[in-house]
């Protein structure tokens, strides 16, 4: 987190006379994950108001890394009870600095020229001079700043830092009279400037008693358990090595890493539980412990959370040896005698595991027809009813996606064994979980205890593995009936998972399979994949769930109660093909980002939001793309000319999206076809002749595949180009003129069908990049 | 051990008051935190200045495992402890206590574990920490910034230690119940069958419809005589009623009779009184909730 910049070199190159400064911001426990973030805004703010101050070139107190080596080497410090930065060269004072104030616009009304030259203390407009810029002329005015003093300004410069951070914090207190806040009691502030401690202070406020402050100090505190006295602080050196003196670690990576020597072998996703231990503890000593077999025979996630989550304990199972090792991060000092505290640990971490087990037994003695009984009991959304209710508007739903899927997919069959009856237990149990009291205490389980309380049969296996179809009901259920009483997902906020039911809709239906490495020519190897799923009609399904919501008597926000198909149930699918954006650009990193959006920014005719149909057409379009750029350029050249001025003022517009709400503006009306005999050139003529299937309507067209169509317009370029070459579209006979039009415009409206083309990039920049690094 | 906490604290300049006569969920509920916490306008300077501790037998229905769990009951105690103003040394004080009652600070893990404190029914929230010993919870470490949706001027600390708990880790003992109450006497010998009796009544036995009456009766109550209220301490007997909605919501609640979306509208209506009652105590308007 240190860096040496060209501005604290050039500071020494001046041989300006630097000296260094650490300021600690000194409380009671902070929240871990404010820590580093206060440290960061303290560095941000301290640099940006003394470059202020001094006169120095403006910072951005947006961004830590343009604020880094503005004073030399700088160094964050953070531990629960302090935020710290140093910088190791500050100028001991300033130079002698102009400044330009930029006043109003000279256009500007009187008031707002007048209380600029109030302000500055200027009798007329004559005193200023004129700066011009972009917008026009401003007055402006040059104000001398004399040299001042580092110490002098420092202590205002702290303060307005400290009352600044105040108003920053997302979560603040009050503390005893004081009107001050702080995330937690504020003990004190240390500054030190070369050497010394620096004059200043905060105010607190106060109500009941008089207005009270805090003074700056240049002592500051060990942990809070092992030293007694306060300590003066001197240089940088002097602060960090005192303070580890005193048990305490100032750098936050520095115990991070303490914590990692000691802890072995722990898989990645307790990283966080170690950086969380790493702000718990100010110099941390890492007490290790064990347990055996008694608590192995619970669920993994059941241990996972009573240590990591509850105990913030870093934990290491080894089934082979029946042996869980677990790592407490303690807050004790190194010489002191840690076994009490190894002991006290191991015996909470046994009563907190015999409590969970306790729980997980009871539970599985409750007959399973009880736990399901209590779903009626339990919310799934205040407006939607219980997990029960839930429950049987899923049930209703499988025989009719089952049905679905069975009419449009040949590949598709399910066991007899899967009827109705297993269905319905197999949604209740999959939610029985929810009931039970080790749910309620470890909510995020639900999964996984459910799991452990069914009972095993010999139809628990799927015939086809590869679609979950309770799960795929449940998850439309979800989205669909969340949608329909007003929840949204919006930026990072999605309450209710919106995006994860989304996701879990496309997951079951549709499978990326990797079928073997190719070499695309460019010693670029990569995965080729195919995509095989099943072809659900989305709209239909989430038509039937509405309506089985309302048979419910559960009121929807829709316009009418009375659902009918391609009424309702499409709005939700712009937010599904959204996550098949996202779901296409994880599983293929080859295809053309360009073409995901042209195919799934407004889906075109593309029946029923068929995602296997969508994934298909983005592969081929973006293969076809790949081959050569002939569509883009046929595109935008057919573009450019249907929307340029045939007569002045007159706006002709055909992008797909104009196509698409039927405003053909201008003169050319969908049905019209160009006529033959107006043709003059043999461009013209061999065009028509060669691309007469796609201007015509016809099976010639219709029955193509899609990939013949974008091939045959792709063919036309050469043609295109000797008609550009050749035929002007804008001459003088109008009827020509429109016939020529016409025949451009036929061909044009066929892009619109297959894609939104607006969204291809003339270039593919991969490829290009590909390119370069082939030649290379 | 409650003698030795209480010694220390009553050295500290608390008044050491007795448990209050009512149900409730928590020490906090105790008028003496609850309503003290405020502080009116025209308050003496004992007011405030107030400092005062006491134990609380707690009961939360839904916590009862008929003393089958050895780690949970429906009843148990808490030390709690209110400071008003917040000290400056609040922190320190506290761990002074822990050592007069045998942990050693320097022996022990002891942290500070984020946790802002909120009490929904209550209208009551404030920051501060779970303090942990070896990774155990032994107190709740509070500064309140709230009560009754009121704000706390000045800001008071509030400490809440888990007695069963610190007794069970002092005396290294791994069930409530087998924790050595004297010499002769263990927790469970006096504790057991009432657990059980309990277990049962707020599980199985309650009549919900009954309790359900007595709600809205108290409910009512506690709003007359808020409304009729002439002095700031006529707040007390109104709070009285609060915290028997409280009680009885939490045994409805138990009994598994609050549907969960009714579940809001309970906690909001006991929120209302203890809202009522806070207004009474300081002499301020109430405010009507949006439901």
């Amino acid at each position: 987190m240190s860096v040496d910049t060209s501005s604290a070199e050039k500071l020494n190159s001046q041989n300006v006379d630097t000296a260094e400064l650490i300021v600690e911001l000194y409380s009671e426990e902070i929240p871990w994950r404010m820590q580093e973030p206060m440290a960061q805004s303290l560095a941000m703010l301290l640099a940006t108001e003394l470059a202020r101050a001094l006169g120095l070139p403006k910072l951005d107190n947006h961004r830590l890394d343009n604020v880094e080596g503005a004073f030399g080497k700088q160094q964050l410090y953070s531990t629960p009870r302090r935020v710290a930065v140093a910088f190791d060269s500050v100028p001991k004072e300033s130079k002698a600095w102009q400044e330009t104030l930029k006043g109003p616009r000279v256009a500007s009304p009187q008031v707002a020229v007048d209380g600029f030259l109030r302000k500055n203390k200027l009798g007329s407009t004559k005193e200023c001079f004129k700066i011009e810029d972009r917008k026009g002329d401003y007055y402006a005015i040059n104000i001398d700043h004399r040299s001042v003093a580092t110490n002098g300004i420092l202590g205002e410069v702290v303060s307005k830092v400290v009352m600044q951070m105040q108003k920053e914090l997302k979560v603040s207190m009050r503390f005893a009279d004081q009107s001050f806040r702080w995330v937690r009691p504020l003990r004190h502030i240390l500054v030190v400037f070369a050497g010394a401690g620096v004059e200043g202070s905060i105010n607190l406020g106060g109500e009941l008693d008089q207005q009270e402050k805090l003074d700056f100090t240049n002592r500051t505190r060990g942990a809070t358990l092992g030293s007694a006295e306060p300590f003066l602080v001197a240089s940088i050196k002097d602060y960090e090595k005192k303070l580890r003196d005193n048990y305490v670690e100032p750098i936050y990576e520095q115990r991070l890493e303490i914590i990692k020597k000691d802890v072995e072998s722990v898989n990645d996703n307790q990283n966080i539980i170690i950086e969380e231990n790493a702000c718990l503890t100010e110099y941390p000593c890492v007490l290790t412990g064990h347990f055996y077999e008694e608590f192995l025979s619970l669920p993994l996630g059941l241990i996972e959370a009573v240590l990591n989550h509850h105990q913030k304990i870093i934990y290491n199972v080894d089934y082979s040896t029946a042996r869980c090792d677990f790592y407490f991060v303690a807050n004790i000092s190194q010489t002191t005698d840690k076994n009490k505290a190894i002991r006290g640990v191991e015996r909470v971490v046994r009563a907190r595991l015999a409590d969970a087990k306790f729980m997980l037994e009871r539970d599985k003695r409750i007959p399973i027809a009880e736990h399901i009984k209590k779903l009626e009991e339990i919310t799934f959304h205040p407006k939607l009813g219980s997990i029960a209710d839930k429950n049987s508007r899923v049930k209703k739903l499988i025989p009719i996606i089952i049905s679905e899927l069975e009419k449009h997919n040949d590949n598709f069959s399910i066991s007899k064994d899967c009827n109705q009856a297993w269905f319905a237990k197999e949604v209740d149990q999959q939610k029985m979980g929810l009931a039970t009291e080790t749910v309620r205490e470890f909510p995020k389980l639900q999964e996984i205890i459910s799991e452990g309380l069914k009972p095993r049969n010999i139809f628990d296996v799927f015939i086809i593995p590869s679609i979950n179809i309770t799960e795929l009901a449940d998850a439309v259920d979800s989205l669909i009936t969340l949608w329909f009483v007003g929840e949204r997902a919006s930026g990072s906020s999605d309450p209710f998972a919106l995006r994860r039911y989304a996701t879990t809709i496309i997951n079951n239906l549709i499978k990326p399979r990797a079928v073997g490495k190719i070499d695309n020519g460019n010693n670029n190897e990569s995965c080729v994949k195919e995509s095989s799923g099943y072809y659900l009609p989305l709209s239909i399904i989430f038509d039937e769930i509405l309506n089985i919501t309302i048979d419910q008597g559960i009121h929807l926000n829709t316009n009418t109660n009375d659902v009918s198909r391609y009424y309702l149930a499409p709005e939700p699918i712009p937010f599904i093909t959204t996550r098949i954006y996202q779901w296409m650009r994880y599983n293929y990193e080859d295809v053309r980002v360009d073409c995901i959006e042209a195919i799934l920014i407004k889906p075109l005719n593309i029946e029923d939001c068929n995602i296997l149909k969508m994934i298909e057409r983005i592969k081929t379009l973006s293969g076809e793309m790949d081959k050569n750029n002939n569509l883009a350029e046929i595109y935008n050249r057919l573009q450019a000319i249907l929307s340029s001025d045939l007569e002045e003022g007159e706006p002709f517009l055909l992008d797909a999206e104009s196509y698409q709400e039927g405003k053909l503006v201008d003169h050319i009306e969908a049905k019209d076809l160009p006529n033959e005999k107006l043709f003059e050139k043999p461009e013209e003529k061999a065009l028509f002749a060669f691309a007469k299937d796609i201007i015509m309507e016809g099976k010639a067209w219709d029955e193509l595949s899609y990939q013949k169509k974008l091939e045959s317009l792709a063919n036309l370029k050469s043609l295109l180009d000797a008609f550009f070459d050749k035929v002007m579209v804008n001459v003088e006979d109008k009827k020509i003129r429109h016939n020529r039009v016409i025949l451009l415009y036929r061909i044009f409206r066929r892009f619109g069908e297959l894609a939104n083309f607006s969204k291809i990039h003339h270039k593919d920049l991969k490829q290009q990049s590909r390119q370069q690094k082939a030649s290379a | 051990m409650i003698l030795t906490l209480q010694k220390y604290w009553a050295q500290q300049g608390c008044v050491i008051l007795q448990p209050y006569d009512m149900e409730v969920g928590a020490g906090t509920f105790h008028w003496a935190t609850a309503l003290k916490a405020l502080t009116p306008a025209n308050a003496t300077e004992q007011d405030k200045k107030w400092r005062a501790a006491y134990v609380q037998a707690c009961r939360r229905p839904a916590d009862g495992r008929y003393g089958e769990n050895p780690n949970r009951l429906q009843h148990y105690f808490q030390f709690q402890v209110l400071l008003k103003p917040s000290p400056k040394d609040s922190q320190e004080l506290y761990l002074e206590s822990l050592k007069e009652i045998g942990i050693k600070v320097e022996e022990h893990d002891i942290r500070f574990v984020e946790d802002d404190w909120e009490s929904p029914t209550l209208g009551a929230k404030g920051l501060g920490w779970e303090v942990w010993c070896n990774g155990m919870e032994v107190s709740q470490f509070t500064y309140f910034q709230q009560v009754g949706g009121f704000p706390c001027k000045p800001v008071s600390t509030e400490l809440t230690y888990g007695l069963e708990r610190l007794a069970m880790y002092l005396q290294e003992k791994e069930s409530i119940f087998e924790l050595q109450y004297n010499d002769n006497m263990k927790y469970g010998e006096i504790y057991t069958e009432m657990e059980k009796s309990y277990g049962r009544f707020n599980f199985e036995l309650a009549n919900v419809d009954k309790i359900r009456e007595q709600f809205s009766e108290s409910e009512k109550q506690c709003i007359e005589i808020c409304d009729k209220a002439k002095t700031k301490s006529d707040a007390l007997p109104a709070y009285d009623y609060c915290l028997k909605a409280s009680h009885l919501f939490n045994l409805l609640d138990a009994r598994g009779a609050v549907q969960q979306n009714a579940r809001p509208d309970y906690i909001l209506r006991v929120r209302q009184l203890a809202h009522a009652c806070c207004a009474v105590w300081l002499g301020e308007q109430r405010r009507e909730a949006k439901r």
